[in-house]
């Protein structure tokens, strides 16, 4: 009985570490693809994941630690991440919510007036903690725009139900399956994450930022929070939603999904240059940044609609200057489903500045709104099941967990024999 | 088990571009995308340098394939399988494959290279009279790559929709799962029966396209 309680309580703590490790490597990704400043620091010349974190593989040994070898998807450093998981490791039942925000500077903006700066805040009751991740040097005076493009949600949906946590054979062979299929599952979530975060928009945006020499009148920063005011009707009219399929386990589900903006791709269209005061109102792109070249997803501005390029509307663009939301298409098909979570509405504090309702230009057409419509609000409830402080009794046994259920430990499961092994490819 | 079966969507190619038009699964294959300084195309790249060597080959015998079969519509099926049993004898070493997974990847290549014929499936895309075969080729370029995008998130849609098939993850370094890939066109005879006969083995497919 004492081992079959061992042996019970090993798989619950073995779940609970792969969903710990998941919320850190869902951040890592999202992130090492949104965070300039992380990518440039890094000496940033090209995207490499390495599926296996041996050491001839990876450029170098400091970069790819234990903690890599999680889902088999080594990543580079990314500081960011690293700083922003420290509260999801001691309670992944708070959702985890990551924006990734479009910052566009001041028309005054000066360079040489800039030094790093970062933010960090928590509230009063220590539950949520903003981080803006606009630590680019390039970029380090305060933000007079943001817009969220991407919101991503993450959340670990616990079952209220006592779960199987029985000493029988039959339920420990159940529960033993369960760590199993739920690495398999992650692995398999976490490779579509990392494809869908590079085939968004907000990705062009981060590539230009980090592999352009010229300076940017605009930066990606993120925040990190578990509790967030979800966004208007009009606000999330104009986003699309991709909603990744949950992966259930004996004890919950792990619910993730993004919604994002489609028209983020005009905003690197700008010239590198500081902007005049008077916002052009056909900003289609500068010379300098070759818009047809770069961009050709992006519809041409009012003044050319028979511009090749940019005839066919695109499946992450519309016409801006229409004031409905883009039609559904399909082709891409990020899924429109209901969101699992609800919040209290709430005051809404992402209304761009007044100033900003000027003009018809590409830019500050990211920071209007469509018509008010009665509709659904995204949002996310905080999980009933935790307290409204961290659980800090909870972290300290699973600190033991982590300690005896590292990675070597773990990935035992998923080794077979070598000689059951087949060379991959092989006809 | 049962075979999940994906038609890919159709991307019509020019004969330039099927290097760059390569259709990965993600389960296995680790995609890597970029977006070229030239081109703003995506490129898929892997990052195992065994596994690009192998799809290299293929896309050479595709190439090879298309230029012996000209305008005909050309798959590429990609098929992930598990080793059954080993039946080694005395006159053959036999090895049982049982397919769990198969991506079809249809592509529709072009002989012409100033554009699209057509028959394209390509959006329409509106080209004045005047434009440059240089503009006319861009925005050939542009559609492909919102095909390509729509087939990228095709793929992630049918991973994310379809697990339960997945077998426990037998190397964890690399390529994950064992794998081959064929070719064939319309004008096989095989063409057909090559996808018949992969599911006689492999029981009832479950297609989604």
């Amino acid at each position: 009985m004492a081992s079959s309680h061992g042996n019970t309580h090993s798989e619950p703590a073995k779940m609970e570490q792969i969903i710990t490790e998941f919320f850190a490597k869902s951040l890592h990704i999202i992130l090492e693809s949104r965070s300039p400043y992380v990518s440039s620091r890094n000496n940033y010349s090209g995207e490499q994941v390495l599926f296996s974190p041996s050491p001839s593989s990876s450029p170098s040994s400091s970069s790819f630690k234990p903690r890599d070898k999680w889902f088999n998807l080594a990543l580079r450093d990314c500081p960011a991440a690293l700083e922003n998981i420290d509260f999801w490791r001691q309670s992944n039942l708070e959702p985890m919510i990551v924006d990734v925000i479009l910052m566009q500077r001041p028309n005054d903006w000066d360079p040489s007036s800039f030094s790093p700066k970062r933010g960090l805040a928590r509230n009063s009751s220590g539950k949520e903690r903003y981080y803006y991740g606009s630590d680019n040097d390039e970029c380090g005076c305060e933000a007079k725009n943001e817009k969220i493009i991407e919101r991503w949600v993450l959340q670990y949906e616990s079952k209220k139900s006592g779960g199987n946590v029985g000493g029988s054979s039959g339920s420990k062979r159940l529960s033993s399956t369960s760590s199993h299929a739920l690495y398999k599952k992650s692995i398999l979530l976490l490779r579509s994450l990392y494809a869908t975060v590079r085939l968004l928009p907000a990705y062009k945006l981060f590539r230009d930022l980090i592999s352009s020499a010229q300076i940017r009148l605009y930066n990606l920063g993120h925040r990190v929070s578990s509790f967030v005011e979800p966004f208007t009707h009009r606000e999330e009219a104009d986003m699309q939603r991709f909603v990744f399929t949950p992966v259930d386990t004996s004890c919950g589900r792990l619910c993730l999904s993004v919604l994002y903006r489609s028209s983020v791709l005009d905003v690197s269209s700008e010239p590198s240059t500081p902007i005049s005061p008077q916002i052009i109102p056909e900003y289609v792109g500068s010379p300098m940044a070759e818009p047809l070249k770069r961009f050709p997803s992006v519809p041409v501005s009012q003044s050319s609609p028979s511009s090749s390029p940019f005839g066919r509307r695109h499946s992450w663009s519309y016409d801006l200057y229409r004031a409905s939301p883009p039609s559904v298409n399909p082709s891409p098909s990020p899924t429109y489903s209901e969101s699992h979570a609800s919040l209290s509405k709430q005051r809404s504090h992402r209304l761009p500045p007044a100033g900003l309702h000027q003009t018809s230009s590409t830019v500050d057409k990211l920071f209007s709104f469509s018509k008010d419509e009665p509709g659904k609000m995204l949002g996310v409830k905080p999980s009933t099941n935790s307290s409204p402080s961290k659980s800090f009794s909870r972290s300290s046994s699973r600190l033991s967990f982590q300690d005896d259920y590292d990675d070597s430990e773990f990935s035992g499961p998923f080794i077979v024999d070598e000689d059951d092994m087949v060379d991959p490819g092989s006809r | 088990m049962n075979c999940e079966v994906c038609q890919l969507k159709e991307l019509e190619v020019e004969h330039f571009e099927i290097r760059e038009v390569p259709g990965v699964s993600l389960l296995s294959l680790p995609p890597l995308l970029e977006i070229g300084d030239d081109s703003s195309i995506l490129i898929v790249q892997c990052g195992d340098v065994e596994l690009e060597r192998k799809i290299d080959e293929k896309i050479d015998q595709f190439i090879d394939k298309v230029e012996k079969h000209p305008n005909k519509k050309n798959q590429i099926c990609l098929s992930f399988y598990e080793v059954k049993n080993k039946q080694a004898t005395w006159f053959s070493n036999k090895v049982e494959r049982l397919h769990w997974e198969q991506w079809y990847i249809n592509l529709n290549v072009t002989q012409n290279p100033k554009g699209h014929s057509g028959k394209s499936h390509l959006p329409k895309v509106e080209v004045n009279p005047g434009d440059t075969a240089a503009e006319a080729r861009r925005a050939r370029r542009t559609a492909l790559e919102c095909s390509l995008r729509d087939v990228l998130f095709q793929i992630i849609r049918f991973v994310n929709e379809k697990r339960d098939h997945v077998p426990p993850i037998p190397n964890l370094d690399g390529v994950s799962f064992p794998y081959e890939i064929t070719i064939s066109s319309s004008s096989d005879s095989a063409f057909g029966m090559d996808m018949f006969k992969r599911m006689l083995q492999t029981g009832h497919p479950t297609m989604l396209s």
